[in-house]
């Protein structure tokens, strides 16, 4: 496989958590509305109909994830540790955002 | 395994337990505190806007992980280079086809330029490659249907007319020069694809190694895009809030003001193009529908990413040359639907 985009695809195993945490979280949720039958409530029929297929692309993406999360990634070097760390702030702060569905979905999708 | 190894794994999974207690155990088992609970003076529960909110970002999901996997599945089968041969090398014909190759190639704006600088790079003029950029975001089935499923059908056949048109007319207007700045890039694809044979590569990408990294470039994409429609959906929210100081803003009968800064906040939120209907949609609750369609032009044709990414495959003269042409496209098709609903004619 291609060297150079598996080199661009590697990220640093805390990269991977925070990919792996999320994407099990969207697929908590996805699943959850499939099984209580409030996706055709809250989604227009074309979208409720694809989200079972969606739900287990999120559980295997996350599943990949986190296996690279725990057991693989790249490690940071000691110097590059503090070199970037306007670049982390900016990566959590990103990942942090995909935690405002799962808020508003889980308390108002599922359970209302 | 040595011990160290060990407590590595077991740092690793405690940090991972804890972001799962943030991401999935605050919102599951705390929602009511944080939904229910009193916030600056009002509840959150059964809010309008949260559920605008979680409407916009429910209907795009499915469609952006289609849409990702079609991407990446095209991304490390399909190499550029094979793509770049398709095309006619001149005349009118070559603008044409590249307008409409974004049907069989179906990437979105994200995939876009990659594909761009491969097809200068094997000498495809700038005219058609600029009319492949334009278009291919908005005229491919995945794009399509999201935007039937968000909008409807004459939202769909107008939006494909008008991306259309707008690309033949900036690629014609660019014509069969070649700056083959995109030339000197070394293109990813290039490494393992060029040398193998079709089947070769459809069965590396079923094998282990294959499948790893498609979902990983899947997930990438996933990541990328979902981010800027969860900012996209907070920002239609705020807009829906604040409908009433808006209209006060547009001053003019047919919502010129109302165009012009949907104009701006399509060419600031850089949606994709499998998202995008969705948000316009929840747009569409505020704002006039020549509004809503200028967002929709707009965005996938002059947004802050391309606007990056464009002086990376044309010079800096045709990249203002283009987006000078879609403002004024864009903003003077949004005026004229937004005349026509004055007048009486729906869609």
């Amino acid at each position: 496989m291609n060297v150079a985009l598996r080199k661009q695809l590697k990220g640093s195993w805390l990269d991977h958590a925070f990919q792996g945490v999320i994407l099990l979280g969207y697929g908590l949720y996805t699943s959850m509305l499939v099984t209580t039958g409030t996706s055709y409530r809250l989604l227009s029929g074309h979208t409720a109909g694809m989200l079972p297929a969606v739900s287990a692309a999120f559980y295997l993406a996350a599943a990949r994830a986190l296996i690279v999360a725990l057991i693989g990634g790249q490690r940071k070097k000691g110097a590059q540790k503090h070199s970037h760390l306007a670049g982390n702030i900016q990566t959590v702060v990103w990942y942090v955002l995909f935690w405002l569905p799962l808020v508003v979905g889980f308390g108002e999708g599922v359970f209302h | 395994m040595t011990m160290q190894h060990w407590i590595g794994i077991t740092r690793r999974f405690v940090i991972v337990l804890l972001l799962s207690l943030f991401f999935i155990g605050v919102p599951g088992i705390f929602r009511d505190h944080l939904l229910h609970g009193v916030w600056w003076g009002q509840s959150l529960a059964l809010h309008p806007s949260t559920t605008l909110f979680l409407s916009i970002v429910l209907e795009a999901m499915p469609f952006i992980v289609v849409g990702v996997m079609v991407s990446s599945f095209i991304h490390l089968l399909v190499p550029a280079e094979k793509m770049a041969r398709l095309l006619p090398r001149k005349g009118f014909g070559s603008i044409l086809a590249a307008s409409l190759l974004g049907l069989i190639i179906p990437v979105c704006d994200c995939g876009t330029i990659p594909v761009a600088r491969s097809l200068c790079a094997k000498g495809v003029p700038d005219g058609p490659v600029l009319t492949f950029v334009l278009s291919a975001a908005v005229l491919n089935p995945v794009s399509l249907w999201a935007t039937y499923v968000a909008l409807g059908w004459h939202f769909t056949v107008l939006r494909a007319v008008a991306t259309f048109a707008i690309a033949i007319i900036c690629g014609s207007l660019v014509g069969e020069r070649s700056h083959l700045v995109g030339a000197i890039s070394a293109l990813q694809e290039r490494a393992d694809f060029r040398s193998q044979n079709g089947w070769h590569r459809l069965t590396r990408l079923f094998s282990p190694s294959g499948a790893e990294v498609f979902v990983s470039h899947a997930t990438r994409e996933w990541f990328l895009v979902s981010g800027f429609v969860v900012i996209s959906a907070i920002a239609a929210v705020l807009a829906h809030q604040h409908v009433q100081w808006l209209t006060v803003l547009q001053g003019t009968s047919h919502g010129a003001w109302s165009i012009i800064l949907l104009m701006i906040a399509g060419i600031l939120l850089s949606l994709c193009s499998e998202a995008d209907a969705f948000v316009a949609r929840g747009f569409l609750l505020s704002f006039p529908v020549g509004s809503v369609f200028s967002f929709l032009l707009i965005g996938q044709l002059a947004d802050v990413r391309n606007l990056l990414l464009l002086p990376k495959v044309f010079s800096r003269r045709i990249v203002v040359q283009t987006v000078a042409i879609c403002i004024l496209i864009t903003f003077m098709l949004g005026y004229g639907l937004s005349a026509l609903y004055e007048r009486g004619v729906h869609l």
